[in-house]
């Protein structure tokens, strides 16, 4: 999908190509007389903060004024200006870097900077040739591009100021606004200006804002925040800008205006728009046709196997090849065209899908969603810019059983009744399972009149979840033999399938470090993958040997849930200000045999605790001359505040006790 | 005559077999897979996982200004799903100024069938764009491609390129390459060479045919990743294109000949006599004992009275960056103003060596974590470095000092020691060795202790580090440069911080003065003790960041040799007080290991209330052969069990709830 939204304003990839090109490019000359700043950048050096004193600094310069201003033109057009002062903090700062997203349907038609040097006697303008167009993100083909300005001769108090100018067509009337810091910001604003008799909605996501300042008979609105601080992007930690109030706005135009893109009231009206322009795109081929009755045949008679044998038909067989060139990055391609030539993107693959699903006569929907940004839906006020990602639901026929190993996926949907969601872009998540990026995320499910908001499942701590078997066997030489067969789901089977298919050997190699790192002696370590079962896990069976017990002091011990302290992540909470957050629930659940113990040694004592979001509980017995464990930690909380890190301590208390569990022999 | 002892020069230097050397035929391949081709099957395990490089043939003609032309050809049998990455084409040339002669793609699926991708389906992607210059590709996706495929494609270009660099291909990858080959019309307007490094025993040819270059590789195996291993250049075989000045040399002894002279003129032109005469009065230099103690307290003064830029903190930097000084590179200056760079310190320290009576040079180091001195590559950009080497009169010889690095007399950063630098000695530059630090001169002395907090729920631990020599050098050094937030992040790493251990206390004390030793302070508390009521016997394991970390070398085997940052000794001595109700039992043995890489020694002392522990972990030598890595594994595997050790504590009557 493409999306023409404004996230951060500084970039340190980009900004570090831009340096070198436009300072190969030769820059700025001195204004020949007297002060040349605009009136509104004179305006900001005459109110500007004082400069900090001297000393090395977390920033390297600030904002004092992001501002975008946008004028709606009676035909949609929407006049862009983007304003912004900053000034630099450092000493060792040598230039400054400010940027304009656009894409192919911009016209940039002016972009000017001003350098103010703290001697506040000569101002030095940009030419033309300090700006640079470069292309933006890693998709194959795309137009995203930012124009890019780095002003040199910076110094500590220098004053920054940019602005451009431009024309863009969108492809919806509305736009997103995020109030995000990546440096100490005093003030950014959006305004907007309607003409007479449009109307503007908007909606604070993520985190609460100010209502505009409306004026003009209101035709004019302004959205501004002061004093933006940035936030420290910590280990499992948010992601600052995903924090960061993030602004949407809708502009309506009076019944019967003639605009050049769609104003959309609804999300149903977005839906009945994207189905116009999909239309025909899921036409099937008699290729397709012939392809899907194949799958359809092979997987026998099951309704869910057959939707599993497609969909992994189009995750492993087309390659994805991102183009999003214009409306492209909207308008899937056909069909027919993504299976004969087995590449596409997202939307090709669900367009695939649907069309394999639709020669079955089996029903199938496109669902658009964010893949990679969280909270990016407002329920009530529609947006393109919501989603940057596609995938499909497909209803399932009444009555029918769904096992376990397809519930994660499964969620019920007003008036569709269960609707099971597949993902055949994502090459390491099965049918059935989510994965911990979509879990939980609103989405839109396209369906004509029924189209509404939805939300994905995969939220419950069993949807991604690591199984645990440890067989220990003590011989009677005090020779231990181990085999150990994890299963692992959902997102926790994704991650895995992924190291392995980058390099099995790297994974096998990884996995016989970490036994010979904790069984020093181990003898040969035999190692087995099942990449992806039918029920979605990735199986991983490790067997080994090793002469001895490990050593404690004067006695020996044999950890009965080795591995499990490292599989719940935890995170240094003394210093921390920012919240923990997990991307997903999780259940970590381990089963141990031990066969030959002495039948005298202790067993371990069995705990539980429950706390907010979290459950842990180890059990032992003797059967025999088995001794049998278990332990299950479940957390179903995935964030946790600043002042929830009390709790958080004791959940990563109690989960090393649990882990820790040993049997002693003298 | 010039041209065969060209190629005869280049043929031995690589130590590899000449090759006809014309620009290559290149033509798309057989329409057809091959049976060997078929034949190809993924083998992880040999490194052929994803893909296998079938034809790699390069023409790359920028002898004509303005007029490049560039010819390619790539042939590919994909394994896998990741492999298919292959088929997504990147004509990495500027078609902006160029114009495509030639192209052809194709897809050769399984059974037979030919999938093509035609030229109108490329697509431009501009990559940038500003008033004087815009840089767009060309884009495509072969079409049809699954596991089993075989994919040729190649393009003929011509471009209007107006620079020439410096091109360095690795010839090795981790896969294996069956078919290589790359010729080289260079501009003739500047000397140009071709080396290829770590060749020897492959099938690389190389050979020259008038101005066209050529490399010739077959059959390449895949040189695997390994921890520790040396740095990618000295390990794989790998191309070197390569221009020089107008004018240079091209034969390596005269080259380098000329370099040194170039170096040695500026140590001239920049240590007059006058200035450094009177920085030696102020100096205090002992009359007694001839020029040795002299240069050492030549040495010592320049570190403490002149400030190398480089060394700079954070802080120091932006106060002096709002110093808009004009500075002048002449001894003088420096000796007036007390600021130095690197270079000038070094320049400063030959010229005062000089003075004193003692033969000095500059000499050239690699910074050997990139790239070794290779004398045949005539470029000094493989240099990271310049350290002084002097030799006093009757000694047989030289000594390599770093003036200005914090290093004692007689040290060199860690990082440029143990390989060939080159000595700038304008009569008879030479390679010589830059020695590496004794183990004995690299201590890192922690000494602390630990005991268990309220309730016995948590571990209190708390230790201070101090380093000599190469002992935390670097650490020091970047820790000044780093911001205050950053070196906060980093202190609060150094003493261990993760989810089971909270630091309260990160410092590093010594901070403000770069010719300090480096010196950490670290406190804090370990959560999840896992003392339970009903615990009779408890253990405790000793390890924990107040250990400063052992190689991490588990696999059994080895490809490359093991190359370690320096030799080094670790002296740990921690305290270990009983948990509240517990008793300490009986100490553990003594643990001993003698190894050829070092010894190491773990001892304990029962004490009233716990246990002293003293351990010497000593990490001799710096590069460890395949041959010999049997034996330095075992020294670890050893280290790594000793270092498990736990001490126990028993549960007293008293403590018996």
């Amino acid at each position: 999908m493409n999306s023409v939204t404004r996230p951060a304003r500084r970039f340190g990839g980009l900004a570090a190509c831009a340096l070198v090109l436009v300072l190969s490019a030769g820059l700025l000359e001195p204004v020949s007389a007297g002060p040349s700043l605009p009136p509104w950048a004179a305006a900001i050096k005459r109110e500007a903060p004082p400069m900090p004193a001297i000393g090395a600094k977390e920033f390297s310069e600030r904002v004092i004024l992001r501002e975008r201003s946008i004028t709606v033109l009676p035909d949609g057009t929407f006049q862009e200006r983007v304003r912004s002062a900053s000034q630099v903090l450092s000493s060792l700062s040598e230039v400054s870097v400010d940027y304009f997203p656009f894409n192919q349907e911009t016209d940039i038609t002016q972009s000017r900077a001003w350098h103010l040097p703290p001697d506040g006697k000569k101002v030095k303008r940009s030419k033309k040739r300090d700006f640079i167009d470069i292309k933006v993100g890693d998709n194959f083909l795309n137009d995203a591009k930012a124009r890019v300005v780095a002003l040199p001769d910076a110094k500590r108090g220098s004053m920054m100021f940019y602005e451009f100018l431009a024309n863009q067509r969108p492809y919806e009337l509305g736009t997103y606004e995020f109030f995000h810091a990546s440096v100490p910001t005093d003030m950014a604003r959006l305004e907007l200006t309607v003409p007479a008799g449009w109307t503007v909605e908007h909606r604070w996501l993520r985190a609460a804002g100010p209502d505009p300042r409306i004026g003009g008979g209101g035709r004019h609105y302004a959205w501004e925040m002061t004093d933006l601080q940035p936030m420290d992007d910590a280990d499992m930690g948010p992601r600052p800008l995903e924090e960061s109030p993030l602004l949407a706005v809708n502009v309506i135009p009076p019944a019967g205006a003639d605009t050049i893109a769609p104003a959309f009231g609804d999300w149903k009206g977005l839906s009945v728009w994207y189905e116009e322009l999909s239309a025909g795109m899921d036409s099937p081929s008699a290729e397709i046709s012939t392809a899907a009755s194949g799958l359809f045949a092979d997987a026998g008679e099951n309704f869910l196997d057959r939707l599993r044998v497609t969909a992994h038909f189009v995750r492993d067989k087309v390659r994805y090849v991102d183009n999003e060139v214009g409306i492209g990055g909207y308008k899937p391609r056909p069909a027919a065209d993504t299976h004969t030539n087995l590449y596409g993107d997202c939307k090709d693959m669900g367009t695939l899908l649907q069309a394999m699903l639709a020669t079955q006569k089996v029903e199938a929907y496109p669902v658009l969603i964010h893949a990679t940004s969280s909270g990016t839906v407002a329920e009530d006020l529609p947006s393109l810019l919501a989603f940057n990602h596609y995938i499909t639901a497909v209803p399932l026929p009444e009555g029918i059983e769904v096992p376990e190993s397809v519930e994660p996926a499964v969620a019920e949907v007003e008036g569709r009744g269960r609707v099971v969601f597949v993902d055949t872009t994502d090459d390491y998540t099965s049918f059935g399972w989510i994965s911990g990026a979509l879990a939980g995320k609103q989405a839109l499910l396209i369906d004509g009149e029924k189209s509404q908001i939805v939300t994905l499942p995969g939220r419950r701590p069993q949807d991604h979840r690591i199984e645990r078997e440890l067989l220990t066997e003590i011989g009677e030489d005090g020779g231990l033999s181990f085999e150990r067969t994890t299963r692992y789901y959902g997102e926790h089977a994704t991650w895995r399938r992924a190291v392995q298919a980058r390099s099995s050997e790297d994974r096998r190699k990884l996995i016989e470090e970490s036994i010979k790192r904790r069984w020093i002696d181990a003898g040969e370590v035999a190692y087995t993958v099942e990449p992806e079962r039918d029920d979605g896990a990735y199986v991983e069976v490790v067997t080994w040997t090793h002469p001895t017990l490990i050593e404690a002091g004067e006695h020996t011990v044999l950890p009965m849930f080795q591995g499990a302290e490292s599989l719940m992540p935890s995170v240094a909470l003394g210093r921390r200000k920012v919240p923990v957050v997990y991307e997903h629930p999780q259940t970590i659940h381990f089963r141990t045999v031990v066969k030959g113990a002495d039948p005298l040694v202790g067993l371990p004592e069995a705990t539980e605790a429950e706390g907010d979001g979290f459950a842990v509980r180890t059990s032992f017995e003797r059967e025999g001359d088995e001794i049998h464990g278990e332990c299950r930690m479940e957390l179903s909380r995935t964030r946790f505040e600043p002042d929830a890190f009390r709790a958080l301590r004791k959940i990563y208390s109690r989960s090393k006790k649990a882990g820790g569990a040993s049997l002693w022999f003298d | 005559m010039k041209r065969v002892k060209i190629w005869l020069l280049l043929a031995a230097l690589c130590a590899l077999t000449p090759v006809a050397a014309k620009k290559l035929d290149i033509q798309p391949g057989p329409t057809t897979m091959t049976a060997e081709e078929k034949a190809i099957q993924a083998d992880p395990a040999a490194g052929t996982e994803h893909g296998v490089i079938l034809v790699s043939e390069t023409n790359w003609n920028e002898s004509r200004a303005y007029n490049e032309e560039v010819e390619f050809h790539l042939r590919a049998k994909i394994l896998s799903r990741e492999g298919l990455g292959l088929a997504d084409v990147v004509i990495p040339h500027n078609v902006a100024r160029g114009k495509i002669l030639q192209w052809w793609g194709r897809t050769i699926l399984p059974d037979g069938q030919v999938l093509e991708l035609s030229q109108s389906e490329l697509q431009p992607s501009t990559e940038y764009e500003g008033q004087s210059l815009t840089y767009q590709v060309l884009k495509g996706a072969l079409p049809g491609v699954v596991p089993g495929a075989v994919i040729d494609y190649g393009y003929k270009i011509n471009l209007r390129s107006d620079s020439i660099s410096d091109n360095s291909i690795p010839l090795q990858r981790a896969w294996p390459v069956r078919s290589f080959e790359y010729s080289w019309k260079p501009y003739d307007k500047f000397p140009a060479s071709l080396m290829v490094t770590r060749g020897d025993g492959l099938e690389i040819g190389t050979g020259r045919d008038g101005n066209w270059m050529r490399v010739s590789a077959r059959n390449l195996p895949p040189v695997p990743e390994e921890d520790y291993m040396p740095p990618d250049r000295e390990v794989r075989a790998t191309l070197i294109l390569y221009y020089s000045s107008p004018g240079a040399v091209q034969k390596p002894a005269a080259y380098w000949k000329n370099v040194a002279n170039q170096w040695d003129g500026s140590v001239k032109m920049f240590t007059r006599k006058k200035p450094l005469q009177a920085a030696m009065q102020e100096m205090n230099l002992p009359q007694e004992g001839g020029p040795g103690p002299k240069l050492k307290k030549i040495y010592d003064w320049l570190s403490v009275n002149i400030r190398n830029d480089a060394l700079m903190s954070a802080e120091e930097r932006e106060a002096a960056a709002e110093v808009d000084e004009k500075t002048r590179n002449t001894a003088a200056w420096v000796l007036e103003n007390r600021t130095a760079s690197s270079f000038q310190l070094d320049q400063l320290f030959v010229g005062f060596a000089r003075q004193v009576g003692a033969e000095a040079y500059l000499v050239f180091a690699p910074n050997r974590t990139r790239n070794y001195y290779n004398p045949q590559y005539m470029n000094s950009r493989q240099f990271s470095d310049l350290v002084v080497a002097v030799k006093l009169p009757g000694e047989a010889s030289f000594t390599l000092v770093d003036p200005g690095s914090s290093l004692p007399y007689g040290q060199v950063p860690w990082f440029l020691t143990g390989i060939d630098g080159l000595l700038l000695n304008r009569k008879k530059p030479e390679p010589i060795k830059i020695p590496v630090t004794p183990a004995e001169q690299n201590v890192q002395t922690t000494r602390g202790r630990m005991e268990f907090g309220e309730d016995n729920d948590s571990i209190l631990i708390e230790w201070e580090r101090e380093g000599t020599g190469q002992a935390g050098f670097s650490e020091h050094h970047y820790l000044r440069y780093l911001s205050p937030k950053e070196r906060e992040e980093r202190l609060y790493r150094l003493c261990g911080e993760h989810g089971d251990f909270e630091v309260d206390t990160a410092e590093a004390p010594e901070l403000g003065d770069p010719n300090e030793p480096f010196k950490l302070i670290c406190s804090g508390e370990s959560f999840g003790a896992g003392i339970g009521d009903n615990i009779g016997m408890y253990s405790f394991g000793i390890n924990g960041a107040h250990i400063p970390p052992v190689p991490d070398l588990i696999a059994e085997e080895r490809v490359h040799p093991v190359v370690l940052n320096f030799p080094r000794i670790d002296i740990t001595e921690m305290e270990i007080s009983a948990p509240e109700g517990f008793e300490p039992t009986e100490a553990p043995m003594t643990r001993n290991i003698k190894s050829p890489y070092g010894d190491y020694r773990l001892e304990f002392a029962r004490t009233d209330d716990g246990y002293t522990v003293k351990r010497r972990f000593e990490l001799k030598g710096l590069a460890i052969s395949p041959a010999n890595y049997g034996t330095f594994h075992e020294y670890l595997k050893e280290v790594r069990r000793a270092d498990g050790s736990a001490v126990e504590f028993r549960r007293t009557a008293e403590g018996t709830r």
